[in-house]
């Protein structure tokens, strides 16, 4: 690794010396990470996965956003809305990976209407249910991808300003983004 | 007279419902939403379309997400891997592998913090003044203690007690352990309460996040256990004989293992017995074979937090 090639004895002390006040809150850190870990992996991971990307790949960018978390911790950087931080470096690690996964081969984005579906109802309910949950899927799927997301996101329980946080965009967009797209989806149902 | 009113707009009534609107604005809303049969309707459909997409949404979660244990498990590894080469703990984290973006950034970074202030070279030329003193001070404390039988067990610490932590294993075959799938002893963290027991059996009371690592003797990759027989504290101040020379050792037996040169039984009794010992057997050689450099071991003779006391109140 080329970091630990340059590394001096200048560095060294310098970077021991930070270190040792933060190490007796490292523990108390570890614990933060790993409560908040268990709170929004999932989430997380359902966000990820509506970017496009497989469970794989969410898990490794969630892996690699708290690891982040835990840096940014010891560095004592602000503390508040964890959530919408946890949400946006998760959010921009994963567009990175899907333009890397993109560029390598060619798919598109977002969950297809067959993948990750189960249904179980009853037979008689089946096809209704079917055709309608295909419909709004479409609809879903037709949606500017900035939609989408302030709706995944806001189905994470965010609000506005954390979703705005998370997209770099403003609170009206949000706002806006968001009418906008329960409104096709409730005129799905009028076709 | 102003009876033809203004509808309220989507956006409205969904940053009403969200509880996104300042309260003048939101009571507004409300009183509308009471006297306006046409936005009510308005308002249902929106719900309906939000529940309608929850249920889509919630789908996801019915996805086959693997359980939280393994990628807890691992996470907690990362961070103390992390922290451990980010404190350069007997410079064991800094040659340790690490290939993760987080690292690398976070380690660069501190370092271009480090260089990008020019004072704070000669405040470490200092430090390493004091270093090098306190190395002499140290060295010398040392072999005094070197002779002194007693507590030797947790200054050395590159062996465990034999009565305490004789090793231990599972029944796993050589097939087992040479799967691809087989979680290795990066993937088994020490839960808590074991590694509290082992400190209590080493007598160490309120040991130091920083000083001990609870390490396997038989390696976990090999069919070690997870028990306090079969784990120690080593001590991270160890520089020459130290867990990541262990690790190369228990990679060259797992391969020898793995393409049939050696019998498990035999790597197993290798690595509980004077692991120190088979490395030299194994590798034909007297000292490790990956030195650390000459500046990362001096370092790690001393502790650090003896090294920053004495420049602060020295
Ligand atoms: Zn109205």
């Amino acid at each position: 690794m080329s970091d630990s090639s340059r590394t001096s004895i200048f560095d060294l002390l310098l970077l021991r010396k930070p270190a040792v006040e933060e190490i007796s809150t490292s523990i108390a850190i570890e614990a933060t990470v790993t409560e908040l870990f268990e709170q929004f992996r999932r989430g997380m991971l359902r966000y990820i996965g509506s970017l496009g990307l497989s469970v794989h790949d969410g898990e490794e960018i969630v892996q690699e956003v708290f690891l982040l978390l835990f840096q940014h911790l010891c560095d004592r950087k602000p503390q508040e809305n964890l959530r919408g931080w946890l949400f946006r470096v998760a959010h921009n690690l994963a567009l990175k990976r899907r333009i890397a996964k993109q560029a390598a081969t060619k798919t598109t984005c977002c969950i297809s209407a067959d993948e990750h579906y189960d249904p179980r109802p009853s037979p008689e309910d089946h096809l209704f249910f079917q055709q309608r949950r295909d419909r709004l899927l479409s609809v879903l799927h037709a949606l500017p991808e900035r939609d989408q997301c302030c709706l995944y996101l806001r189905a994470e329980g965010l609000q506005y300003r954390e979703i705005a946080g998370v997209l770099d965009i403003s609170l009206g967009s949000v706002s806006k983004s968001l009418a906008r797209a329960i409104r096709r989806l409730s005129n799905a149902d009028r076709w | 007279m102003r009876f033809e009113i203004t509808h309220l707009s989507d956006e409205e009534l969904l940053l009403s419902a969200d509880g996104e609107l300042p309260a003048k604005q939101a009571s507004a809303v409300h009183v509308h939403l009471e006297t306006c049969w046409e936005c009510r309707t308005r308002f249902a459909e929106m719900q309906n379309a939000i529940g309608d997409f929850i249920h889509i949404y919630r789908e996801r979660s019915q996805v086959s997400i693997p359980p939280i244990d393994g990628p807890r498990a691992l996470l907690r590894a990362e961070i103390r891997q992390f922290s451990s080469a980010s404190t350069a703990h007997a410079g064991r984290g800094f040659v340790a592998s690490t290939t993760g973006g987080a690292r690398e950034w976070a380690v660069s970074r501190v370092v271009e913090k480090a260089l990008r202030v020019p004072h704070v070279v000669a405040f470490a030329t200092v430090l390493a003044t004091f270093a090098l003193l306190l190395f002499v001070v140290h060295l010398h404390r040392a072999q005094l203690s070197h002779h002194a039988s007693k507590g030797s067990s947790e200054l050395n610490g590159a062996m465990p007690q034999v009565s305490l932590t004789p090793g231990e294993t599972v029944s796993v075959t050589v097939q087992d352990v040479c799967a691809p799938d087989f979680p290795t002893e990066r993937q088994m963290l020490v839960p808590a309460s074991l590694r509290r027991r082992v400190f209590q059996q080493y007598g160490i009371s309120n040991p130091r996040p920083d000083a001990f690592e609870v390490d396997y003797l038989i390696t976990p990759d090999l069919g070690g256990a997870s028990s306090a027989r079969n784990l120690w504290p080593e001590p991270y101040h160890n520089t020459i004989w130290n867990a990541r020379v262990k690790d190369e050792l228990e990679v060259h037996l797992k391969d020898l293992v793995c393409s049939g040169k050696l019998d498990m039984a035999t790597a197993q009794r290798d690595l509980s017995g004077n692991w120190i010992a088979s490395y030299k057997k194994y590798f034909q050689t007297d000292a490790p074979l990956g030195k650390p450099r000459p500046f990362l071991a001096l370092l790690a003779r001393f502790n650090h937090r003896e090294l920053v006391g004495a420049f602060l109140a020295p």
